[in-house]
């Protein structure tokens, strides 16, 4: 059944492409347009921060878009558009990579350090990413990029720091060669935390953690069109407290490969071919083994294999049409267990599948067209077809059929997923703005499929998979409007999603829990729809060329079809900061806090978040010593040491206090 | 033209290469779960008559009483190794005692009778309730008479076998479930008639919904040779882990359907986790009044934390 769904899965890719392809063979124009301006589509910058050696988690928290559940000190969860990672989708360098938590413990943002990447595409709503269908938006992080030289070439840094709110120490270093025909780059990072401590100096046990990232890349030029690249990642973090939940994890590693191949000629319709092959393997050990007092002791590890392939062509038709078509498949096996140990000597532990050994292989298309229709107005279309196939082990349909006393419930299930989007942009001498209208349909997760007694210790619900859930679809408006001048700009901008068929857990009254001191259990279940929204107001005021100020304000909303809030919608979060440079020196003073949140998803587990404010101070100066130089970066984040939670602070665990940080960068 | 050949076979070759990496069987990553004992694997008693071997396998060491005992018989010709032709296997049971007073009696105890194994011409498969232990073959002692034919030769023979106390769970000790012996027959009295809840050995268990049956017996009023079956009660069950803070199962209290064709008392016992299951057994009559057995009760701290006196039990 698999073999025969990505027959059909590869034949579905080939031919679309193929009529495409014929339609384009003429166009001789390759000038691809540097720079994409898009409605809501952040394209970040290179890593470039004034605190060098923030954890990447800091980096997307200062993200457009961006909002971070935290449960600990330690890989904290994405979410865009106030949408976890079901209804978005994120990548690394167009690699689909699966946690292999059930508790989602290990985002795959925390598989990465920052010494390898070179920054982070960040899309919003479904015009998304170009490898695969979303609702919320994506985010693919961009692995460091070298290029061939004509000069041989070699660079390298080696980074050191310290934070004293946990004592964490970080060492590590990189280089880069670059030569004609070759180059290779590698990189290393330790981080070493303990316990840090809320504001009041009051520690927060079991938020220690421990990490270690590798990275190499080597690469090929076949010849002046042609080049091959092999990379790998290796990320291993051991002893990791998460205070917010009832267990830690002792590893949590993960080895990311891939081979690519680069087409870019000269004198071609391409402008540009990649493809990708690649395999990454996640293991995830989740224990209480640390923790003193446990009704039953657990441990809970998972697995997550994925291999995958994508295939990306550029090309410029007419000198206006900047056209981009992706072929993308992936398989992914997750599977996760549950060893109860029993409190009997000798006796036999209890045992169930949490992820039923469920396989998901996907094959879909994407293209985009980005249409410069004059100088003034351009149109983005974007959309994406693809076929999600799930099977499931035999256990998993007894396990789950406890809960569905029908035989409707079946080891495979295909699904049709995609998503359309329209964007339409207009600039007007100072003023540019822009509208567009998207939809998108998505596959239920692992979790929400096929998950068992998943212990959701927010809400104190076990979670039960439905694998007779229908699609979610989403349909999204956006707009934004700017006013750019050198010396000021702003822009308003919003998204607005109507959620049909909104997934979420809904409790099943006839239930009993299982996991002690639960509530009881929930289901996931399409819920008739749900409304989401962002509102975002942003400015930049450069006073000179030495002062700047910025800031912005962040409304979002959602409720289900019900009247109730959906949970982890954020209340008004405002910030704002005051720059100063000059030559190479940079500081900066900022401002940021919620308002009250008092519209706590209640019917989810919620309660109501005070509101809090917190003052940052930073500075960097990069000393020159002949060729090589040194980047001091010094800070105090918590400035007033408030003690404070955030609403998106899993059982409100309160966030770290007054943390002074030194990182230094030695350039060689 | 190449490339646009070149591009659809990189792009057919993306989607055979996740194909080729289904490993459908590669589910098991370091379970936990106790070994199956519902497989009659386990040589217990073997005798030879004639020119026939006679095996009996059961998924114990040795016979353990009460318990609900499955057990497989198989004859095989010494002689000739080909020669699988067996028929109308049939046994009866017998526990013989001497009285302290030197007086020796014998009775019963109820059974499945032999049926052949499907598939199988040499095989029978019945399950014995042994109701009592007896550890002494010249005095205290069970014994199974078996009767079968090869073709047309008949085959009759007895076997004696000891059988040990059981050891069970105690609901006030906690620990005892370590080394237990399963609890797959319980007794109780019903109007001063001796009534036996046996416990019928299931396929292997899983994580899911599982097919069980208990069958009820009374003592018949021959001195305890027959043991008819009883039709008109009802079996309610209530799964517990007693290591596991005492949690039940989704649905709570399952109540068994009387099946006339297999004379059986059947259902589904979602089983939500591997481990040890205490199935706290409260048996009622066709009024619905409890007879024997009682409702899981609450202890100080209002946790459901206190089992009845009548159960059975498994591990998986």
């Amino acid at each position: 059944m698999i073999l025969k769904n990505q027959y059909i899965t590869s034949i579905l890719l080939t031919l679309p492409t193929l009529v495409l392809a014929q339609n384009n063979q003429d166009t001789l124009t390759n000038k691809a347009l540097e720079e994409v301006v898009v409605t809501h589509f952040s394209k970040s910058k290179n890593l470039v921060d004034k605190k060098p050696l923030a954890s990447v988690d800091d980096y997307l928290s200062k993200q457009e878009n961006i909002t971070l559940v935290r449960r600990g000190a330690y890989a904290w969860e994405p979410m865009i558009n106030n949408m976890a990672i079901e209804r978005t989708r994120q990548t690394i360098d167009g690699m689909q990579i699966f946690h292999a938590c059930t508790d989602k413990m290990d985002p795959i943002t925390s598989y990465v350090e920052v010494n390898n990447l070179d920054g982070m595409d960040i899309t919003s709503g479904s015009q998304g990413s170009m490898f695969g269908a979303t609702l919320g938006g994506s985010i693919d992080l961009r692995t460091r990029k070298l290029t061939f030289t004509e000069q041989k070439e070699l660079k390298g840094q080696v980074q050191t720091g310290f934070e004293s709110i946990n004592k964490q120490k970080i060492v590590g270093g990189n280089f880069d060669f670059t030569s004609k025909k070759f180059y290779a780059s590698g990189s290393i990072m330790f981080r070493d935390a303990d316990n840090y401590k809320a504001g009041g100096n009051k520690e927060i046990q079991y938020s220690q953690f421990r990490k270690l990232n590798a990275s190499g890349i080597i690469g090929y030029a076949i010849n002046t069109s042609n080049s091959i690249e092999a990379a790998v990642i290796y990320d291993k973090a051991t002893d990791i407290g998460y205070p917010a939940l009832p267990m830690d994890v002792s590893l949590a590693e993960a080895i990311i490969t891939s081979v690519k191949h680069t087409y870019a000629p000269t004198e071609s319709w391409i402008d540009k071919w990649e493809t990708k092959l690649y395999y990454n393997t996640i293991t995830h050990r989740m224990d209480d083994t640390n923790r003193p007092i446990v009704p039953i002791r657990m441990d809970m590890p998972g697995w997550s294999d994925t291999y995958g392939a994508y295939s990306t062509l550029s090309t410029t038709i007419k000198e206006k049409h900047h056209v981009s078509i992706n072929a993308n498949t992936y398989y992914n096996k997750s599977l996760a267990e549950m060893t109860m140990l029993s409190s009997t000597p000798g006796s036999s532990n209890m045992f169930a599948y949490t992820w039923p050994n469920v396989k998901t292989n996907y094959g879909g298309l994407t293209i985009k067209d980005h249409w410069q229709i004059d100088d003034k107005n351009s149109l983005m279309l974007s959309g994406t077809l693809g076929i999600n196939f799930n099977h499931v082990s035999q256990k998993g349909v007894d396990q789950l059929g406890i809960f569905l006393n029908d035989n409707t419930f079946k080891q495979n299930k295909t699904r049709t997923v995609g998503n359309f989007a329209i964007n339409y942009e207009r600039a007007e001498n100072v003023w540019f703005y822009g509208i567009g209208v998207g939809y998108g349909n998505r596959a239920p997760s692992v979790s929400e499929g096929y998950g068992y007694y998943l212990f959701n210790s927010g809400d104190r619900y076990d979670y039960i998979g439905n694998p007779n859930l229908k699609n979610e679809s989403s349909y999204e408006g956006n707009f934004f409007l700017k006013y750019a001048t050198p010396a000021f700009s702003t822009k308003l901008s919003g998204s607005i999603f109507y959620l049909d068929n909104y997934i979420i857990g809904v409790i099943d009254p006839i239930y009993n829990a299982m996991t002690y001191g639960g509530l009881g259990v929930k289901k996931y279940t399409n819920i008739d729809y749900a409304i989401q929204g962002t509102l975002d107001w942003n400015f930049t005021y450069n006073i000179d060329s030495n002062w700047k100020l910025s800031g912005g304000l962040t409304y979002s909303y959602g409720e289900d079809s019900n009247k109730n809030t959906l949970p982890f919608i954020a209340p008004l979060a405002y910030r704002t900061s005051v720059d100063y440079k000059y030559n190479a020196f940079r500081t900066q003073l900022s401002l940021k806090g919620n308002a009250v949140k008092n519209n706590a998803a209640e019917a989810y587990g919620e309660v109501r978040t005070p509101s809090y404010a917190i003052v940052d101070w930073n500075a960097n100066y990069e000393f020159h010593i002949k060729k090589q130089s040194l980047n001091v970066g010094i800070g105090v984040e918590n400035i007033l040491d408030t003690y404070y939670s955030t609403y998106a602070d899993w059982n409100k665990i309160p966030n770290p206090g007054r943390n002074f940080f030194v990182n230094l960068s030695y350039k060689l | 033209m190449k490339k646009l050949i070149y591009f659809a076979l990189t792009i057919i070759s993306l989607g055979l290469t996740t194909s080729c990496t289904s490993d459908d069987n590669a589910m098991d990553k370091g379970t936990t779960t106790n070994p199956d004992t519902s497989e009659l694997k386990t040589k217990v008693l073997e005798q030879k008559v004639d020119n026939y071997n006679i095996v009996i396998y059961s998924n114990v060491k040795e016979f353990y009483a009460p318990s609900t005992t499955p057990i497989l018989v198989e004859f095989t010709d010494v002689d000739n190794p080909n020669n699988k032709d067996f028929s109308d296997a049939a046994m009866s049971i017998l526990m013989h005692m001497t009285m302290n007073n030197g007086h020796k009696m014998s009775h019963s105890a109820p059974m499945l009778q032999l049926t052949p194994v499907k598939g199988s011409t040499n095989k029978f498969q019945g399950e014995i309730m042994f109701s009592m232990a007896g550890m002494d073959l010249e005095k205290n002692y069970w014994e199974i008479t078996l009767n079968a034919k090869n073709k047309e030769v008949k085959i009759a023979t007895k076997v004696k076998t000891t059988v040990k106390n059981g050891i069970f769970y105690d609901r006030n000790n906690i620990d005892s479930i370590q080394g237990s012996d399963r609890k797959t027959l319980e007794t109780f009295n019903v109007d001063g008639v001796k009534h036996f809840a046996a416990f019928h050995l299931s396929n292997k268990y899983k994580v899911g919904n599982n097919d069980i049956a208990v069958s009820l017996y009374k003592k018949g009023d021959n001195m305890g040779m027959t043991f008819p079956e009883v039709d008109n009660l009802i079996v309610t069950i209530d799964p517990r882990m007693p290591d596991m803070v005492n949690h039940g199962v989704l649905e709570g209290i399952i109540t068994l359907k009387y099946n006339t064709n297999t004379k059986q008392y059947e259902g589904k016992l979602p089983l939500s986790m591997t481990g040890y299951w205490f199935l706290n057994l409260v048996i009622k009559n066709a009024a619905g009044e409890i007879i024997a057995g009682q409702p899981v009760g609450k202890d100080s701290d209002g946790k459901e934390t206190v089992n009845g006196d009548k159960f059975l039990d498994l591990i998986f």
